[in-house]
């Protein structure tokens, strides 16, 4: 079922940021002195995502996920094809920090690993409020500061505090504080829940969940997991080898995929044996196929 | 067959004595498979290095580990060397740093031959060429001349359950096995241990399966104990832990894995 309305129901509003035929290719050496070949991370890769929208990207290793996210981000040129952004559809390209300035201000990134991505030795409140120098924001970046913090459901006192003293889920919000800190309209999370704790993974999920709501923030998820996109987004693609190879709302996808890809990755994913009345014993055996006969398992 | 008693295990500090496991038991007879299933920090890794006298440096462990009547804690290193690897393995999360970047893929599941049954060259080399083929490839020869970066990372957990499998291990440890890997090679191992612990060696070794993910255990598991910041707060059959858990903390834990797993 494609959406044509924004998830907070607007009639069909502009796109906030459309990719249109995107390719990539690396060359990459097979041994240290063997012969180059090429790799294709991302071929004819077109994708739209409406302000407020979640969009799922999910695949396993090497189906050019992490590429498609850097080019989203203008960390990295396509071969071909482009990007635009924003009211106007501008086009975007990496570049220079000056030119760059208003795109970054408008798309942040949520990083997986956060322990590596806040220095340790700047207190977490220097360390968000630095994109806001950095991009120009015009805002009192202390007042700034405990708004996100309060946001990401953190104390405000926390700001004086090194990475250190975070839990892996705190140090998780503390990322994501800092990326909406410059006020953006798109967040691109790799994976930003893989690191975590089962129980951490919840309530980072909702977190995002939420702000993306409150906000309007349209989100793009880079995942593996496809229970983790099953739980926060709107719209899925599937990638593979570079290519999407299926798309479309997440309960349709998820539930009845219809590229045999899309089917083994669904089926792939370790099912729970039911909780009540012994009915998943034949899941706890193990077959695979069987558990996508029954994807919701029984229905209370 | 294996058992552990009173297990605690202090880690280094000033101060008055830290635990990162605290009065563990458990009991693994042969064919047995217990997970042991707890968040980071519970103390389930620290408890399987344990086993295998591989804690890191400064961590001591006191209390009791038996295998086969043998007390393995009080153990000088040389005779623990005859044991890993031949009576007790474990296979790793990190099947990049498990495997020599340097050694062929071929050296690596001969050496347990050479190393505990005193093969010859050749005699380990056809012995290896065998188990890589009953771990799931069809061409061992060719496999058994790459490095190990010319294999996936399924592949290089397939090498390394092949190496621990080699001498038919009465206990087989494996902590996280599949969680660095991707969702359709996740399965492929999972079943792939599935079917190896039986057929694979002639023994039936216990498993002990160390994961965060209680579907991924409840798929390869028939006991499980549940950690918590060092101590068992509860224990018993997958299933009847998955109808009726009693600890406060597996509840927790089990509607966390519904979520995560979704078909709850």
């Amino acid at each position: 079922m494609e959406r044509m309305t924004s998830p907070h129901g607007h009639p069909t509003s502009a796109p906030l940021l459309t990719a249109r035929e995107l390719r990539r290719r690396y060359r990459v050496r097979a041994s240290m002195f063997g012969a180059t070949r090429q790799v294709t991370a991302l071929e004819r890769v077109s994708l739209t995502v409406l302000p407020g929208e979640r969009l799922g990207v999910v695949g396993e290793t090497g189906a050019g996920k992490s590429t498609l996210a850097r080019i989203l981000l203008a960390l990295e040129h396509p071969d071909s094809g482009e990007v635009r952004f924003g009211p106007d559809q501008r086009r975007v390209r990496p570049g220079n920090a000056r030119r760059t300035r208003w795109f970054r201000s408008q798309v942040q990134l949520v990083p997986q690993d956060s322990a590596g991505s806040l220095n340790p030795r700047v207190r977490v409140g220097r360390s968000i409020a630095e994109p806001l120098a950095c991009l120009g924001v015009d805002v009192d970046h202390r007042r700034r500061v405990a708004e996100v913090l309060a946001a990401v459901g953190l104390d405000d006192g926390m700001a004086d505090r090194y990475p250190s003293e975070f839990s892996g889920g705190q140090r998780q919000r503390l990322a994501i504080a800092r990326a909406i800190a410059p006020g953006p309209r798109l967040l691109v999370a790799d994976e930003p829940v893989s690191a975590l704790d089962v129980s951490s993974r919840g309530r980072v999920l909702e977190l995002l969940r939420r702000l993306s709501h409150e906000r309007g923030l349209g989100l793009v998820l880079v995942s593996h997991d496809l229970g983790v996109v099953r739980a926060l987004c709107d719209r899925v693609l599937v990638m593979r080898d570079g290519h999407i190879v299926e798309q479309g709302g997440v309960p349709d996808v998820l539930t009845a995929p219809e590229h045999p890809y899309t089917r083994r990755l669904v089926a792939s994913i370790p099912r729970l044996p039911a909780p009540a009345g012994g009915v998943g014993h034949a899941t706890a055996a193990g077959s695979h196929g069987s558990a996508l006969a029954d994807p919701e398992g029984p229905t209370p | 067959m294996l058992e552990v008693a009173d297990l605690r295990i202090r880690v280094p500090g000033s101060g008055a004595p830290r635990y990162a496991v605290e009065d563990v038991g458990f009991r693994l007879r042969r064919g047995e498979r217990l997970g042991l299933i707890g968040e980071s920090g519970s103390g389930k890794s620290m408890t399987a290095l344990a086993l295998m006298g591989l804690l890191p440096r400064g961590c001591t462990a006191t209390g009791s580990v038996r295998l086969d009547g043998t007390e393995l804690l009080t153990l000088d290193e040389r005779s623990l060397r005859r044991i890993r690897g031949s009576r007790m393995a474990m296979v790793f999360q990190d099947v990049l740093t498990a495997l020599n970047p340097l050694t062929r893929v071929g050296r690596h599941v001969a050496e347990p031959f050479r190393r505990h049954r005193g093969m010859g060259a050749s005699a380990a080399a056809r012995a290896a060429a065998e188990l890589l083929e009953r771990v799931g490839f069809p061409d061992p020869d060719t496999v058994a001349r790459a490095y190990p970066a010319h294999l996936s990372g399924g592949q290089r957990q397939r090498v390394c359950l092949a190496m621990a499998l080699a001498c038919q291990p009465r206990v087989l440890i494996a902590d996280e096995p599949t969680t660095a890997l991707d969702a359709t090679v996740q399965a492929e191992i999972l079943d792939l241990l599935d079917r190896t612990l039986d057929t694979v060696t002639d023994q039936r070794p216990a498993l002990l399966f160390v994961s965060h993910d209680l579907a991924v255990l409840a798929r390869v598991c028939d006991h499980v104990l549940v950690l918590r910041e060092g101590r068992v707060v509860e224990r018993g059959p997958v299933q009847t832990l998955l109808r009726a858990p009693e600890n406060e903390h597996t509840r927790a834990l089990l509607a966390d894995a519904r979520e995560a797993a979704w078909n709850g």
